[in-house]
């Protein structure tokens, strides 16, 4: 306190008048008016400048600039602390700038003050995913599918998860992608551009089947969808019900006359059907005649592109086989043993090659395939 | 009883205040943060406003060459002609008014500095806001203290009340506004105003709060430490950032000597000079006009190119040491911050792209650079580090903070012996305490100058015998008692009083129950010298600090002066 302790004022001591303390309050109540006015009118243009270089910001990030918007969204940053937007943006913009460090240091102070922020979290699941932890990654995902979005909660998290399904499709995790596919199906609430995406990743989970039914209750809510009868045309021909895909292309064909993709998966199957030896209506010499077939053409993919001593051998093993007299009655298990030859040399083809990708061998690929699931 | 009415009881108060300094004084501590707050924030709010008139988005070029120009013509111009005292920073001349004119602050001279001030940190002239609403702030204290009619003492007490409110209220650091009223302005980190100061710069801040609402001047993302090797680079960021200072210090402190040798005539035409500079410099680089806490906002979010934070630091010293001692009227505090934020950016650019695994960004080391700087310009390390903690509010930094801060402030102290503030009062021809010269002083205890084989005079001793052992020995008072246990102080006026001398005994005269003035060891002397002039004695015991009855040694007067280099030519005998 005072060093005067309790030291006595002097008597000639000159207390102030009356008046000078009226003028104090006035003073005081007059400034405090002015600063008032002041912070009011310093908020307005502050805020009104850094509306105008946060849509420059956003702009230029739409635009592909991102060390711009960079520049822009972190001076209306600065002009403007508190506004979440803004400082979401300003991040999403370091991150397109690929300046992650900053970005991982605004993210951080970000969640500090508010972990439950939805598009905090899914920012920092990317910027984790840029950094190659996606382990962390997936958990930023679940906090940003769970957490707060301010409006449009639902489709926010929808697009969240979907953007995690993506990952674990590109990484090859089959069983967590099933998981989350599964949870996107209960929450698109018949949004049929996420259906479709959700029935593209449950082919892509192994699960066609899940992936018809979609594409089924698509149909229903519209006939006239042509992606959903192309997309149940592949998933049944994913199943390897040939038939049930024709119906669908047919249906395809129908709402889009023309469509040269529709045509080629037609003509496929077309193909498909004249050397698939799997359906039980066929009699044992046309099973036979479709394994001979199939051996042909195996031993003809093997012999395209393996030059070594092993796939000559399998492919003179396979001739000789293919030189023996047919008997005038052929039975089922001649047609499996061909088969089965031919299943062999489709995997040496494989381990040799590497998977097929040729346009001429789609067929035989689809039916070797479905008898590796048979 | 009767119960009092609320006038009446308010009435009694206010007699009450009148008649007491030290109640008073807390009121006033208490208005003055209210009214200082005001006045700060209005001075922040209205220069901002005219600085974005001035600047407005877009602008043409040519104004940051122009209006710089104009800002210091009408500045220096008012400054030479109605408000002289008002030039500069402020901080000096608050220092002047507590040291030399008894806390005396003209309302002139407040006036002159808001709107000099105003105008010229509008313009973009490169100095700071905090240093002028230091001395408006201590101004108002010192107005309000002598209209309420305050002794000299008491006004001078009020005058570092004032300085933290408005640092608390321009900077929004409170506690750092505490600390550098003590630490700067008084130079004593224990000076008996600390509750008052600590009022006022609470009552500020919450002026402050209510109106512009709960922000630290910058906003900075969540730092940490990666790897115990930034703990290395800090520690070269101190050594960067003592360098700096030095180089700004003495830059200033030279220009301001050419500026001192230009005819007097000339003066309100020299703060143009720092108008153009910084307006040329501005020209090509727009952050080099005014304060630049923008810009170091935007450097201490994120990396900036090395050659631009490199190239403002420099440029900023050379704009802030030619706008300042030029004339014109703003303080050194902004800029400090922002030459630190600069060399902070450039030595963390250089680390983060050497290391950039075991580095934080270049924004981390703006921040510490910030810290740097002001304890190697403004030599305030306590302050510096509080006051970049308040300012950030980023707990993380404190570790590296110090450690750079103490090695600037060290480098500082050792190129630079003169603080800025009191190189620059010598050059007025000031020579103001300072907190290094003060420490100097008390570094003398009582228990290096004490008689440690003196002995009290015992209890049983007549009167007569005390009277001519005092004159023997040439005191006028002396201990009573034994060394474990002290009677008290007799002193010889008292002696002479005595009627029976040889008859009375020192126990009959002595009231072991009566206080008496003693000192420890460990004081300093400058004490024993006070409880001396006090207390009316030219004795006291040092007594131990576990039993104020056990004598360890006796002061003398005689022993102060000779311990300060005053000889006395009758030097007094010890009694054993």
């Amino acid at each position: 306190m005072s060093t005067a302790g309790q030291t006595a004022r002097p008597e000639s001591a000159n207390w102030p008048t009356i008046g000078f303390v009226i003028v104090l309050v006035f003073v005081i109540g007059g400034l405090w008016s002015l600063d008032l006015f002041l912070a009011r009118t310093d908020r307005e243009a502050v805020q009104n400048q850094a509306n105008n270089i946060y849509a420059e910001g956003v702009r230029a990030l739409q635009q592909g600039l991102p060390r711009e918007a960079v520049e822009r969204l972190r001076l209306a940053n600065s002009l403007v602390r508190d506004n979440r937007t803004y400082q979401l943006d300003y991040v999403a913009a370091l991150m397109a700038a690929r300046k992650f460090d900053e970005a991982e240091a605004n993210l951080k102070t970000l969640l500090d003050a508010d972990p439950n922020n939805g598009r905090a979290n899914l920012l920092s699941a990317r910027l984790k995913v840029q950094q190659g932890k996606l382990p962390d990654a997936e958990s930023y995902y679940h906090r940003a599918i769970y957490g707060s979005w301010p409006e449009t909660a639902a489709a926010h998290r929808v697009a969240a998860r979907l953007e995690l399904a993506n990952l674990l499709a590109s990484r090859g995790e089959h069983e967590e992608l099933l998981a989350e596919v599964v949870a996107l199906e209960a929450e698109a609430q018949n949004n049929a551009a996420i259906l479709k995406q959700v029935a593209n990743l449950y082919r892509v989970a192994g699960s066609p089947a899940r992936e018809a039914n979609i594409y089924r209750e698509l149909i229903e809510s519209n006939e006239d969808d042509f992606d959903a009868y192309v997309g149940l045309g592949e998933a049944e021909m994913a199943e390897g019900d040939y038939h049930d895909a024709m119906a669908a292309f047919l249906d395809a064909n129908r709402c889009r006359p023309g469509d040269r993709t529709v045509q080629d998966d037609i003509a496929l199957l077309n193909a498909m059907a004249t050397i698939d030896p799997t359906p039980r209506r066929l009699s044992s010499a046309e099973k036979f005649a479709r394994s001979t077939q199939i051996l042909k053409l195996t031993r003809d993919a093997l012999n395209g592109c393996a030059k070594t001593q092993e796939a000559q051998r399998m492919v003179d093993n396979c001739d000789k086989v293919l030189a023996q007299i047919v008997p005038p009655h052929v039975t089922n298990e001649m047609s499996e043993a061909r088969l089965t030859l031919a299943e062999q040399m489709w995997q040496a083809r494989i381990q040799l090659c590497g998977p097929s990708t040729s346009a001429d061998e789609h067929a035989l690929r689809l039916i070797m395939t479905k008898l590796a699931h048979s | 009883m009767v119960a009092s009415s609320p006038r009446s009881a308010l009435r009694r108060w206010t007699e009450q205040l009148k008649n007491r300094e030290d109640q008073l004084t807390v009121v006033l501590s208490l208005i003055i943060g209210v009214l200082v707050g005001l006045v700060v924030v209005a001075f922040i709010l209205l220069t901002g406003r005219l600085a974005a008139q001035m600047y407005p988005a877009g602008g043409a070029a040519w104004r940051r060459v122009v209006i710089p120009v104009i800002g210091a013509l009408i500045s220096g111009f008012f400054l030479f002609r109605y408000f002289p005292d008002a030039r500069g920073s402020g901080i000096p001349q608050t220092k002047f008014a507590i040291f030399i004119n008894d806390g005396y602050i003209s309302l002139r001279t407040i006036l002159g500095k808001f709107f000099c001030c105003a105008t010229s940190l509008a313009s973009g002239i490169a100095l700071g806001r905090e240093g002028p609403s230091v001395q408006i702030g201590a101004g108002i204290a010192s107005v309000l203290g002598r209209r309420f009619g305050l002794s000299k003492e008491s006004v001078k007490a009020l005058v570092p009340v004032g300085c933290s409110a408005a640092l608390a209220a321009a900077f929004n650091t409170p506690i750092a506004a505490v600390l550098f009223s003590l630490e700067e302005i008084l130079g004593d980190l224990h000076a008996p105003v600390l509750g008052t100061v600590v009022i006022s710069s609470a009552t500020s801040w919450i002026v402050l709060h209510l109106l512009l609402g709960d922000e630290p001047l910058f906003h900075v993302p969540a730092y940490r430490l990666i790897h115990p090797l930034e703990f290395g680079i800090y520690a070269i960021l101190g050594v960067v950032g003592g360098l700096g200072s030095v180089c700004f210090v003495k830059l200033l402190l030279k220009l301001r000597t050419l500026f001192k040798r230009l005819p007097k005539s000339t003066q309100w035409i020299q703060p143009v000079a720092g108008g153009l500079v910084v307006g040329l410099l501005g020209w090509f680089m727009p952050e080099v006009l005014g304060v630049g806490y923008d810009y170091v906002e935007q450097v201490l979010g994120g990396d900036f190119p090395l050659k631009t934070v490199a190239l403002l630091a420099a440029l900023k010293i050379v704009a802030t040491a030619t706008c300042y001692s030029s004339g014109n009227a703003g303080g050194i505090f902004g800029p400090s911050l922002f030459i630190g934020a600069m060399m902070g950016g450039a030595v963390g650019s250089i680390a983060h792209a050497l290391l950039p695994h075991q580095t934080a960004g270049p924004g981390a080391y703006a921040l510490i650079g910030m810290g740097t700087a002001f304890a190697g310009i403004v030599r305030t390390p306590l302050t510096s580090v509080i006051m970049i903690f308040e300012l950030t509010r980023d707990y993380s930094i404190i570790v590296p903070l110090m450690i750079s801060n103490l090695i600037s402030f060290f480098i500082s102290y050792r190129l630079q012996r003169e603080p800025i503030y009191e190189a620059l009062a010598l050059q007025e021809g000031v020579y103001l305490p300072t907190g290094e010269s003060r420490h100097e002083l008390e570094e003398i205890r009582v228990g290096d100058v004490m008689q440690a084989t003196a002995a009290p005079f015992p209890a049983d001793m007549d009167v007569l015998t005390a009277r001519q052992r005092l004159a023997e020995i040439g005191q006028k008072a002396w201990l009573v008692g034994e060394l474990n246990w002290l009677y008290g102080i007799v002193t010889l006026a008292k002696l002479e009083e005595i009627k029976n001398p040889y008859s009375t005994l020192l126990n009959q005269v002595v009231n072991p129950e009566d206080r008496y003035p003693y000192v420890y060891p460990d004081h300093p002397l400058s004490l024993a010298l006070e409880r001396m002039g006090s207390a009316g004695t030219d004795t006291l015991p040092v007594v131990n600090r576990a039993n104020r009855r056990r004598v360890q040694g006796i002061i003398t007067m005689a022993d102060v002066l000779g311990a300060f280099g005053v000889k006395q030519e009758k030097g007094s005998k010890k009694p054993t």
